[in-house]
C-alpha cells in the first residue's frame, strides 16, 4: 500500500502516535538532507 | 493493525534507502535528487497532516466529556442543608450573623487596607438588615467621628462608590480627629448587637423553628442527611470523567503513576501479595479497604494540619478545669463573664452620658472656655471607648472558655473540639497566628476558610468517632484497623517523613480503581496526555 493512501482510522491509539513519530522523524531527515544537497548544488554550480 | 504499522515502517525505510543510494555527483544527478527529496517531503507532509487530523479528532472525541449533572444538584442540596445547619446549630446569634469574622477583620484591616475595612463595615450593615434591623449612620453614635465616617461611607456605598475619594477624605478627617476611629466603629458594632440582641435571637429562633418544620426532622437528622449527600457527591466525583481528566490536565495526577506496572508494584507493597493472585472477590474487598484507607488518611492528614486549633481548645479546658478545681470551695458570687458584662454595661452608660455633654450646644460668652472643657470630655470619652473595646475582647475570651467547659467533656470527639474552636473566628484567628506569626491577613483568611470548609463539607469517618479521652494516637488507631484487614501498614508509615509516601501510594491505587469505573481506560489517558503535550508544540 502506498503510504499516501494510509487510513489512519485503522490504527490503534498507540500505533497512530508511533507512526506519527516515525513520519515526523523521517521528515526531519528529509528536510536536513534537502538542505545538504542544496548546498552541494550551490557548490557545483 | 500491526501489519499496517509494519508496512508504513517498511516504506519509510525504503524511501530512506532511495535517498541514500541516489547519486550525488554532477549537477544533473543533484537536481534529480533534490526533486526526489522534495516529492518525498510533500508526500510525508501530506501523511503527517492526515495523521495529525485523525489524532486530533480522536483526542477531541475522548476529551469531549461533561461533568455528571447530579454533582451540581448534590452541591446545591448540600449547601441548602449546610445553611439550615448554620441556623439551627448551638452557636450564638453573634456567630450566626458572622459578626465574629467581621469584627475580627475590622480590628485587623484598618492598619493595612481601607477598602477592605469599608467592605467589612458595609457587610456588617447588611448582616443587621438580614436579621430585620435597619442600621443607619445615626446608629453609629458612640462618637461623632464614627457617625460622620459612616454617614459618608453609607451614602457613597449607596451609589456603588465604596472606594471613592470622598470616603478617603472622610476617613482621613476622622482619623486625624481621633486615630482610634476604627476602635470606635468596632465598639459601636458590639454595642449595636447588644441593644438588639433579643430581637436578633428571636429572629434566629423563628428561623430555626421554620427550618425544622420545613425539613420535618431533627437537627441530628439534618446533619446526617448532609453527611450522606457529601458522601454521595464524593463517590460521583471520584469516577467523573471531567474531573478525572482535569486532574491530569492541571498536573494534580501524573500518568506515569497510573501505568499498570506501577499499580501492581504498589499493590504488592501494600498487601504483600501479588494482585494477580487475588480472587475477584478478594480483590474487590481489598480495593474497598484501600478506598476507605485513602479517605481516612486524607481526613487524618487534614486534621493534623488543624490539630493546633483543637490542642488550643483542650489546653484551655485543662486550665479552666484546674482553675475550677482550685476555686471549688470558694464562694464565687459572680463569674468573670458576669463581671465583664456588668462593666460593659456601666461603661456604655458612661460613654453615652459623656456624649450628651459633648453634643450639648454652647452659646455666648463662655463658649471658648467651654470648648476646652468639651475637648477634655471628648478625650475622656475616647479613652472609655478604648476601654470598652478591651472589655468586649476579654468578654470574647470568656465566652469561649465558658463554651469549652459547657460543651466539651471526656466523651467529646476530636471533631467536636475542632468544631468548637472554629466556631469563634477571633479565637481561631489567634490560634492560627500563634502557630505562624508571620502569616498575612489574606493567608489567615484562607486558612480560616479551609478549616471551616473542612468541618462543614467532609464526610467524617475517623475524628467524629475518636474521643478526646482515647489514649491511643490517631495514627495507631487507623493503622491497627487496616492491619486487621491484611494491609501492610506500620507505625513508621505514619511518621511525619513517611506519611506523604503512604498517602501517595494509597491514593494512586484508589484513583486507578476509580478511573476504571469511568469512561476512560488507562490507555485512553496515556493517549490524551501524550497528544495534549504535542498539540502544545
Amino acid at each position: 500500500m502506498e503510504i499516501k493512501n494510509i487510513k489512519p482510522e485503522k490504527l490503534e491509539n498507540d500505533e497512530i502516535l508511533n507512526v506519527k513519530k516515525q513520519v515526523e522523524s523521517f521528515l526531519k531527515f528529509l528536510n536536513s538532507e534537502y538542505e545538504n544537497v542544496k548546498k552541494l548544488e550551490e557548490e557545483n554550480s | 493493525m500491526k501489519e499496517l504499522v509494519n508496512s508504513i515502517e517498511k516504506q519509510i525505510e525504503t524511501d530512506k534507502e532511495v535517498i541514500n543510494v541516489l547519486p550525488r555527483n554532477g549537477i544533473k544527478s543533484i537536481k534529480t535528487l533534490l526533486e526526489t527529496i522534495k516529492d518525498m517531503i510533500d508526500k510525508y507532509n501530506y501523511v503527517d497532516n492526515k495523521l495529525l487530523e485523525n489524532i486530533e479528532e480522536r483526542y477531541n472525541q475522548l476529551t469531549d466529556v461533561k461533568e455528571f449533572a447530579d454533582i451540581s444538584k448534590l452541591e446545591q442540596e448540600i449547601q441548602k442543608y449546610n445553611s439550615a445547619i448554620k441556623i439551627i446549630d448551638s452557636s450564638s446569634s453573634y456567630e450566626k450573623m458572622g459578626l465574629d469574622k467581621i469584627e475580627y477583620n475590622i480590628n485587623g484591616y484598618y492598619k493595612s487596607n481601607l477598602e477592605r475595612l469599608n467592605k467589612e463595615l458595609i457587610e456588617c450593615v447588611k448582616k443587621f438588615e438580614i436579621v430585620g434591623i435597619k442600621v443607619t449612620a445615626e446608629d453609629f453614635n458612640i462618637s461623632e467621628n464614627a457617625k460622620e465616617y459612616m454617614k459618608v461611607l453609607l451614602e457613597e456605598a449607596y451609589n456603588g462608590q465604596i472606594n471613592s475619594e470622598k470616603i478617603k477624605e472622610a476617613f482621613e478627617g476622622a482619623y486625624w480627629n481621633c486615630s482610634e476611629v476604627v476602635s470606635h466603629l468596632y465598639a459601636n458594632i458590639r454595642y449595636l448587637y447588644d441593644i438588639h440582641k433579643n430581637e436578633i435571637n428571636k429572629y434566629f429562633q423563628i428561623r430555626a423553628e421554620n427550618i425544622l418544620n420545613e425539613f420535618n426532622c431533627t437537627r441530628e437528622q439534618i446533619e446526617n442527611k448532609k453527611a450522606e449527600l457529601i458522601k454521595k457527591k464524593k463517590l460521583l466525583e471520584n469516577i467523573d470523567n471531567k474531573i478525572i481528566l482535569n486532574k491530569f490536565f492541571n498536573g494534580t495526577w501524573n500518568i506515569n503513576d497510573y501505568k499498570e506496572d506501577n499499580y501492581n508494584r504498589i499493590y504488592l507493597e501494600l498487601i504483600s501479595t501479588d494482585v494477580k493472585n487475588l480472587q475477584e472477590k478478594e480483590k474487590c474487598e481489598m480495593d474497598e479497604n484501600i478506598e476507605k484507607l485513602n479517605e481516612n488518611l486524607i481526613e487524618y492528614s487534614r486534621f493534623n494540619e488543624y490539630k493546633f486549633l483543637s490542642d488550643t481548645v483542650l489546653q484551655i479546658r485543662e486550665e479552666e478545669l484546674r482553675k475550677n478545681e482550685a476555686n471549688k470551695d470558694k464562694k464565687v458570687k459572680k463569674t468573670q463573664y458576669d463581671i465583664l458584662k456588668d462593666n460593659i454595661k456601666e461603661l456604655t452608660v458612661e460613654i453615652f452620658k459623656l456624649n450628651e455633654k459633648i453634643n450639648k450646644p454652647v452659646k455666648g460668652l463662655f463658649a471658648k472656655h467651654n470648648d476646652k472643657d468639651k475637648k477634655t470630655i471628648i478625650l475622656k470619652r475616647n479613652n472609655s471607648i478604648l476601654e470598652l473595646k478591651k472589655l468586649y475582647m476579654e468578654l470574647d475570651d470568656e465566652i469561649v472558655k465558658q463554651k469549652i467547659i459547657e460543651s466539651i467533656d471526656e466523651t467529646s470527639s476530636l471533631l467536636d473540639v475542632l468544631k468548637l474552636g472554629s466556631n469563634f473566628y477571633s479565637f481561631m484567628a489567634k490560634a492560627i497566628i500563634k502557630k505562624n506569626d508571620e502569616i498575612t491577613d489574606k493567608e489567615l483568611g484562607e486558612m480560616a476558610k479551609r478549616i471551616r470548609d473542612f468541618i462543614m463539607f467532609s464526610n467524617f469517618s475517623v475524628i467524629n468517632y475518636v474521643k478526646i479521652s482515647d489514649k491511643k494516637d490517631l495514627s495507631i488507631i487507623i493503622k491497627d484497623k487496616y492491619k486487621l484487614f491484611g494491609m501492610q501498614v506500620s507505625k513508621e508509615n505514619f511518621q511525619e517523613e513517611n506519611i506523604e509516601d503512604l498517602m501517595r501510594k494509597v491514593r494512586i491505587i484508589s484513583n486507578y480503581n476509580n478511573i476504571l469505573k469511568s469512561k476512560f481506560s488507562i490507555k485512553d489517558l496515556e493517549y490524551i496526555t501524550t497528544v495534549k503535550e504535542f498539540l502544545k508544540r
